[in-house]
């Protein structure tokens, strides 16, 4: 994706937004299928993470370079909150109690011990075995999409692992044009699995 | 298959990155082909998306609404605290000030100290940044002690 400087002048929320009630049904198939992409192996659902990314860039907190397509700000956000849902996930939230400014102090109630103890430890332990399991299994089946197709599952297995470009397309001796289409195919049969 | 969870979240990801190029990359008419097997009817799809966007859009701006209503609200119910002072008593603030921390005082210049020589729009300020030093109590706190 591409990179915008910092000095690079940004578009205002209201410009975000204009900019997003004028996409084209192309436009959203994209976004849909980015969102759909990066909910892979998360457990917050591809609308979600659509809805938050559209919250973010009309209250600014996500800023948009002028040069950097909407389309591509919005999937970099979702890509963002994907990756951010997880740690989050694990954190929780810290709540602490508040008194409006100037209000007198109120008493505030001892705030519990920030060491998690055993069973916190044990239900997160466990909460993560599930989600690891969930991950592996998932990975599995999406290979497993490709059984029929051996070529195919290499590609897929090389993406997994994080091979790309020439490198990839070598280890399955096809030429561009028959490479481009597998790569369609695989994107394809992964998209139905995932609306599945 | 590998048995660390942390491969196969990292894997996803990458599949994930992957396949997200592919899309931004790929012409529209492929792009509407493959969604309109996938989610049927583009148009019916993209009119779902922007109704989706403007829900996300109308509950932030209520939620923005609220803020501000809230945020009206909190200052006429604490009006600041130094606007409401008379000048003799923002002066005598202000020396109060000056005699309870006498580290500050003496990077003030005589005038300063006594008083002398400032706009009243001067003692206001000396006085908000003593309140946000942490020199003087804030006016609305010493007006509760009364």
């Amino acid at each position: 994706m591409p990179v915008a400087g910092p000095a690079d002048p940004v578009r205002a929320p209201s410009e975000i937004a204009a900019a997003i009630r004028a996409l084209t049904p192309a436009q959203w198939a994209r976004l849909r299928k980015v969102a759909a992409h990066y909910a892979l192996g998360r457990t917050m659902e591809a609308k979600d993470l659509l809805q938050e990314a559209f919250r973010r860039a009309l209250d600014g907190e996500r800023r948009c370079p002028v040069v950097v397509d909407v389309v591509r700000f919005l999937a970099e956000a979702i890509r963002s909150i994907s990756d951010g849902e997880l740690k989050r996930a694990k954190r929780g939230p810290v709540l602490v109690p508040l008194s409006a400014p100037g209000d007198p102090a109120t008493q505030v109630p001892e705030p519990a011990d920030p060491a998690p103890n055993a069973e916190k430890l044990r239900e997160a332990a466990e909460e993560d075995a599930e989600e690891d399991d969930r991950r592996q299994s998932q990975r599995q089946q999406i290979i497993g999409l490709f059984d029929d197709d051996p070529v195919a599952q290499v590609i897929v297995e090389g993406l997994l692992e994080g091979t790309r470009g020439e490198d990839l397309r070598a280890l399955t001796d096809l030429d561009p044009i028959a490479y481009q289409s597998k790569r369609r195919l695989i994107r394809r049969r992964i998209e139905r699995f995932l609306q599945g | 298959m590998t048995g660390n969870p942390n491969d196969a979240r990292e894997a996803l990801r990458r599949l994930a990155d992957a396949l997200a190029e592919d899309t931004l990359n790929a012409p529209d008419e492929e792009v509407l082909q493959d969604a309109a097997e996938i989610y049927g009817d583009t148009d019916k799809l993209a009119a779902d998306m922007l109704r989706l966007f403007e829900q996300t859009a109308s509950e932030q701006g209520k939620a923005r609404l609220a803020a501000a209503r809230a945020a009206i609200a909190a200052i006429r119910r604490h009006p600041s605290g130094q606007a409401r002072l008379d000048p003799s008593e923002m002066r005598r603030r202000l020396q109060q000030a000056v005699a309870a921390d006498p580290e500050t005082a003496r990077k003030l210049t005589v005038a300063a100290r006594k008083g002398e020589g400032l706009s009243d729009e001067d003692v206001y300020g000396m006085l908000e940044d003593f309140e946000e030093l942490g020199v003087i109590p804030s006016s609305d706190a010493q007006d509760s002690d009364k």
